[in-house]
C-alpha cells in the first residue's frame, strides 16, 4: 500500500514580533496580548508531498532496471528503461531516472533547477547609457548592445518568466531607443567627416 | 499578467510574480535576476501588518527636507528651488503616510519568507485577496489529487486481496475531517475584496 500524504489544518501562527502562538480572529485584525503586535493573518491547509514507497515485484511485473526486486512504475525519458518509484524523478512533466540524470542528463536537470533569470535588457540598457555618455567613444558598446538585444528577443520567445517580466513593447521600445542612438552617432560621424574635408 | 509587486528593500531591488502554484521573487542584480520561489502546497500561514517606514521618512527628510529650507532664502532661483524639494518631500511623506510600509510573511514547511511593500491600500487588498485565493486553490486542487490517489490505492489492494495475491483485506477508508473546500466555478463572481489593513 503506497503511503499517503497528509492534509492538516492549521490554527495557530507565530507572532512575527515575540514568537508566541495565536490564533487569529477571523477576518478581523489580531492583537498579540504579549507584546502588543497588531495585524492579519489567514491560515490554510498545507499538503505534505506524496511519497511513494517503492513495491516489491510480483513474478509477472516488470522490474525495476537498476532494482530488480522492485515494481516499475515509469519508463524513464532518457534511456527507456523501466524504473521504480525510488529512481524516478519528475521533471517538466516528464519522468528521467536519478541515475540518467547524474550521467547523461545534468543539463536538464540544471535548467529545471535554474535559479537565475537572465536579464539582457538591463544589459543592453547599461550598453546605450555608457555610449551615450562616452559618445564617440561609445561607439565600441554598440555591438554589444545589439548583441543583448537579439539576446533579449530569443528570450521573450522561450522562457514565460521572462516574458511575464518584461512585455514585447518594452523589448521593440529598446530596440528603437538603440538605432536611434546609432542614427545619431552615425549622422555626426558624416557631420564630422564632412567637416574634416 | 506583469509584475505584482516591487519590493521596498533598502539594499537589493525585488519584484514578485504571482503564479498559479508558487509566488516567484526576483531578485536584482547587475545582469540577471536570482529566481527564488514559494510554493503554495505547503503553506502554513500568511501573516501582514503595517507600520509607518520612518528609516526612508527620516532618510527622504534629510535628502529632500533639509534643501527644502532653501525657501527661506531671498533669492528667487534659490526659493524656487527650495519649493521643488518641499514638495518632493511632502509628497514622499504623504506617500509614506497613506500606504505604510506592509510587511508580509508566509509560512511554508515551517520556514518564513518575508517581503516589504509599500503599496496603496486597494493595490495591496487586491493582491492579498489573489494570494490567498491562489494559495488555497492550489491547496484544495491538491487535496483533491490525495483522495483520488487513496481512492484507486484502495481499490488496488482490494483488488490484489480478492486476486488472493494480498493477504490481509485492505484498510477501511477514513472520513476526512473537515469537509474540503469547493472550488469556484469559473463564471462566478469574485470574492468580496478582504477588510483593510
Amino acid at each position: 500500500m503506497p503511503d499517503v500524504t497528509q492534509v492538516t489544518q492549521v490554527t495557530q501562527f507565530r507572532c512575527p514580533k515575540c514568537f508566541v502562538m495565536l490564533e487569529p480572529m477571523g477576518g478581523e485584525s489580531t492583537r498579540c496580548p504579549t507584546c502588543g503586535w497588531a495585524g492579519r493573518a489567514r491560515l490554510f491547509r498545507p499538503v505534505e508531498p506524496f511519497v511513494e514507497r517503492a513495491q516489491d515485484a510480483l513474478p509477472d511485473d516488470a522490474t525495476c532496471i537498476h532494482h530488480p526486486s522492485k515494481q516499475a512504475v515509469a519508463i524513464c525519458e532518457g534511456t527507456g528503461d523501466y524504473i521504480c518509484s525510488l529512481c524516478a524523478i519528475e521533471l517538466d512533466g516528464k519522468t528521467y531516472s536519478a541515475q540518467y540524470l547524474d550521467r547523461a542528463g545534468k543539463d536538464k536537470l540544471a535548467a529545471a533547477f535554474d535559479r537565475d533569470l537572465p536579464r539582457p535588457d538591463r544589459a543592453m540598457g547599461t550598453y546605450l547609457a555608457g555610449a551615450f555618455l562616452l559618445s564617440c567613444f561609445g561607439v565600441v558598446l554598440i555591438p554589444f548592445a545589439i548583441h543583448q538585444f537579439i539576446k533579449a528577443l530569443r528570450l521573450h520567445k522561450t522562457n514565460d518568466l521572462y516574458r511575464r517580466v518584461r512585455s514585447r513593447t518594452s523589448i521593440v521600445l529598446g530596440g528603437l531607443v538603440l538605432f536611434a542612438i546609432i542614427g545619431l552617432m552615425a549622422v555626426g560621424a558624416v557631420a564630422i567627416l564632412m567637416d574634416i574635408d | 499578467m506583469g509584475i505584482d509587486y516591487r519590493d521596498a528593500n533598502w539594499f537589493n531591488r525585488q519584484t514578485g510574480l504571482l503564479m498559479d502554484d508558487c509566488l516567484v521573487l526576483l531578485e536584482q542584480e547587475y545582469t540577471k535576476d536570482r529566481v527564488r520561489r514559494v510554493l503554495f502546497d505547503r503553506v502554513e500561514s500568511v501573516v501582514s501588518w503595517r507600520r509607518f517606514p520612518w528609516g526612508r521618512g527620516l532618510v527622504f527628510g534629510l535628502f529632500f527636507g533639509l534643501p527644502a529650507l532653501f525657501i527661506l532664502s531671498e533669492e528667487p532661483v534659490v526659493q524656487v528651488i527650495g519649493v521643488v524639494f518641499l514638495l518632493l518631500f511632502l509628497a514622499a511623506e504623504a506617500r509614506y503616510l497613506h500606504c505604510g510600509l506592509t510587511r508580509i510573511r508566509i509560512t511554508r514547511a515551517g520556514h518564513d519568507t518575508t517581503i516589504s511593500v509599500i503599496m496603496r491600500p486597494g493595490k495591496l487588498r487586491r493582491f492579498l485577496d489573489r494570494l490567498y485565493s491562489a494559495v488555497e486553490a492550489h491547496q484544495a486542487h491538491l487535496a483533491r489529487e490525495v483522495e483520488e490517489r487513496e481512492r484507486l490505492a484502495r481499490e488496488a489492494e482490494a483488488a490484489r486481496f480478492e486476486s488472493g495475491l494480498a493477504a490481509e483485506p485492505p484498510p477501511l477508508p477514513t472520513e476526512p475531517t473537515q469537509p474540503l473546500p469547493e472550488l469556484a466555478p469559473p463564471d462566478s463572481p469574485p470574492p468580496p475584496p478582504g477588510p483593510d489593513l
